[in-house]
């Protein structure tokens, strides 16, 4: 039997298949490529020529965000923090984008528990804007709540809130930040570029809701918190220096008061403090119109308002004149018994009180005018120029603090026989507080002076620190103990500490009239300058009260300005942990023991 | 043929499902440090707050209150003596170089 059917065939069965499977691979590589072309073709539409639409819904899915980092915190010698930055949250509304004004401010007035007229009328004010702050600083408490209402329209922006944990306490050495957070004074301007923080920046993808979706690592740039800094400022010393200040300010009714204290050893400022004191009625007082907006502002006057040192400055003048030997300590000078001394110029010099003749050491101790009067005489210009110019009066201590002065100094060209003998007495010459712990921590050291440093020595650290030898360590314990003597047998005997062994100097000088022409007849400036304890100083103090009343109380440097120093002293070499010097103090308290 | 065409589209959907399955995996990674990022910055801001409020209730003024409050007789810790590198006093001799850095206590 022969079948004829075209199938029968094996081969023809094979290549029948073989061309069908061919065809529809064909027709399916066919619809592969044109859908290739498909794609391709719409890829090429959409980068060329795409929807008008599409542009803008890609736009708005991106947001672009500042990361906040923080700015540097200033910390007191000890690590306490004197100024932190925490990040807050400002309130504000988008009046483009609500709906409804009116509900909005209800709504927002519920959350914040705020005055809803009050939210309606802020957003009316600025209807054409698409931002109103409605709350500058939000409470913590109340920005989660706002995030929970979810309400159209209303924004929270992360803003850097500067923040000062102790109050007033060293505002006017610390200062304070502006608006953009960048230091407007004191050690918040000094310190600027080394707190001040780099902030990120942050792109991502977000969804309607304006949640973020994700976003490129390469589109986020992570912020940079700015360095912390350390000072020298310890704030429990200048918590003990401005309480006892504001206190001998209202004791005496002053004008003001200024006080530094020193570490002489290191150089560090502990504590600086300057107090005003507005007195109705009274005229030529000292004016700083910058406190008036905020007291973080006002110029620092330790380092900014030069005073006359009056009598504290003849222990300067002491020492460089026995250095020269222009007078030996025990040396008797014919200082009068009764009457004013008159130079060999003509100029009379009148004493608080006549002595007769005195040794050298007693003209210090008793702050004789006419003895100093009578070495000065001895001394060249040149000299005596030369006590100015060795204890760094008349140029800037470079301690870094903003305005700085370098007080006043008669230049030798104008040098008179008046200046000779002024100078010796501390007239004639105006310092700042600064310049006179600087230079009295001469007699407190080895006769080197210090650099003065307003940020934290490090103890661990070998610095190089350039000192310049101003004394002998001769003259220094010779000047050192006739300005101990002060203290228990001079104007310092209202200031003697009972655990301290001070050695000190007081000073009252008039105060000279603003537009010059001489001095007032009866407004001073009252001072003192100490260091302790004695045999391995530790401390140096300086303290000036401003135009101290008379009416209240006495207006003498050693009655007014030496007890404040001397509880400035107590109370800090105590903190200091400092054991007491005096042999009365340790005899009682070695019997309690 | 048709075994070979399955191979190659079977390779290619497995490679490209298992790209998906890298990005995806990437994302999410991306999208956890994110919310890790977040998280450490939201607990840093506490922790500034914090720190605020502890110097708050530690300042001087405070302290001294409370001290007070306390009634005890508080003593100072001594003060070490001045260190290596301080300045030399006259008073006391010694030899100590000129470089003043020592804090002493």
């Amino acid at each position: 039997m022969n079948f004829d059917h075209p199938y029968t065939d094996v081969h023809q069965l094979q290549a029948s298949q073989s061309r069908r499977i061919e065809r529809w691979a064909q027709v399916y590589i066919t619809l592969i490529l044109l859908g290739f072309g498909a794609l391709l073709g719409r890829v090429v539409q959409l980068k060329l020529a795409p929807d008008p639409r599409l542009p803008k819904a890609v736009e708005v899915s991106t947001s672009s965000r500042i990361q906040l980092a923080r700015r540097g915190q200033l910390l007191d010698k000890q690590g306490r923090i004197m100024a932190t930055t925490t990040i807050g949250h400002r309130l504000f509304v988008d009046p483009q984008v609500v709906e409804d004004i009116t509900t909005i401010a209800t709504d927002l007035g519920r959350v914040i528990g705020g005055e809803s007229v009050e939210i309606d009328r802020l957003i009316h004010r600025r209807i054409d804007s698409r931002y109103v702050v409605i709350e500058p600083l939000l409470e913590v408490g109340k920005v989660q709540a706002v995030r929970d209402a979810n309400l159209a329209g209303v924004g929270l922006e992360p803003v850097q809130v500067r923040h000062y944990p102790n109050g007033s306490l060293g505002s006017g050495v610390i200062g304070m930040v502006g608006f953009e957070h960048t230091g407007l004074a004191g050690l918040e301007y000094l310190f600027d570029d080394y707190l001040e923080p780099l902030n990120g920046n942050l792109t991502y993808l977000r969804d309607v809701r304006r949640q973020a979706l994700w976003f490129d690592p390469e589109e986020f740039l992570p912020g940079r918190d700015g360095d912390d800094a350390r000072m020298s400022i310890d704030l429990v010393i200048q918590d003990i220096t401005e309480t006892r200040i504001r206190e001998a300010v209202a004791d005496h009714h002053a004008g003001g008061a200024r006080a530094v204290v020193l570490d002489v050893h290191t150089g560090e400022i502990l504590a600086m403090c300057d107090v005003l004191n507005p007195r109705p009625g009274w005229d030529e007082q000292t004016e700083d119109p910058l406190r008036l907006i905020d007291c973080r502002l006002g110029r620092n006057r330790c380092v900014t308002d030069p005073y006359e040192p009056g009598s504290t400055f003849k222990g300067f003048v002491w020492s460089v004149a026995t250095e020269l030997g222009r007078a030996d300590p025990d040396e008797v000078l014919d200082t009068p018994d009764g009457i004013p001394y008159r130079t060999s110029k003509g100029r009379r010099i009148r004493d608080s009180f006549y002595y007769g003749k005195s040794s050298w050491r007693k003209v210090l101790i008793k702050s004789m005018n006419s003895g100093m009067a009578i070495v000065a005489e001895r001394m060249s210009d040149r000299e005596m120029q030369s006590v100015i110019s060795r204890f760094g009066f008349g140029e800037k201590t470079w301690c870094g603090l903003p305005g700085e002065t370098a007080g006043i100094v008669t230049k030798p060209g104008d040098w008179t026989h008046y200046t000779q003998t002024s100078v010796a007495m501390g007239h004639e010459i105006a310092v700042t507080p600064m310049q006179m712990v600087r230079a009295f921590s001469v007699f407190a050291r080895d006769g080197t002076i210090p650099s003065l440093r307003i940020t934290a020595a490090d103890p661990s650290a070998q610095e190089f620190r350039i000192e310049h030898r101003v004394l002998s360590e001769k003259t220094v314990r010779t000047t050192r103990e006739a300005l101990r003597r002060v203290m228990t047998e001079g104007s310092g005997r209202d200031s003697q500490s009972a655990k301290y062994q001070m050695f000190g100097k007081s000073g009252t000088a008039q105060l000279p009239k603003r537009e010059g022409g001489g001095y007032h007849e009866d407004r001073y400036v009252s001072s003192f300058i100490a260091g302790a304890p004695f045999t391995n100083p530790r401390i140096v103090v300086v303290v000036v009260i401003d135009d101290p009343d008379k009416q209240y109380n006495s207006h003498w440097g050693g009655r007014i300005a030496g007890p404040v120093v001397r509880d400035i002293i107590d109370q800090t070499l105590e903190y200091l942990g400092v054991a007491a010097d005096q042999p009365a103090y340790r005899e009682v308290f070695a019997q309690a023991d | 043929m048709f075994l070979k065409l399955l191979l190659i589209i079977l390779t290619v959907g497995g490679t490209a499902s298992w790209l998906l399955v890298m990005r995806q995996q990437k994302v999410e990674t991306i999208h956890d440090i994110s919310q890790a990022y977040h998280r450490l910055r939201q607990n840093e801001r506490t922790l500034w707050m914090l720190q605020v409020e502890i110097a708050r209730r530690n300042r001087p003024e405070e302290l001294r209150r409370r001290l007070i409050d306390l009634d005890l007789d508080w003593q100072s810790i001594p003060a070490a003596p001045p260190g290596p590198g301080t300045s030399r006093d006259p008073f006391l001799g010694g030899n100590e170089n000129k470089i003043g850095n020592g804090l002493g206590g």
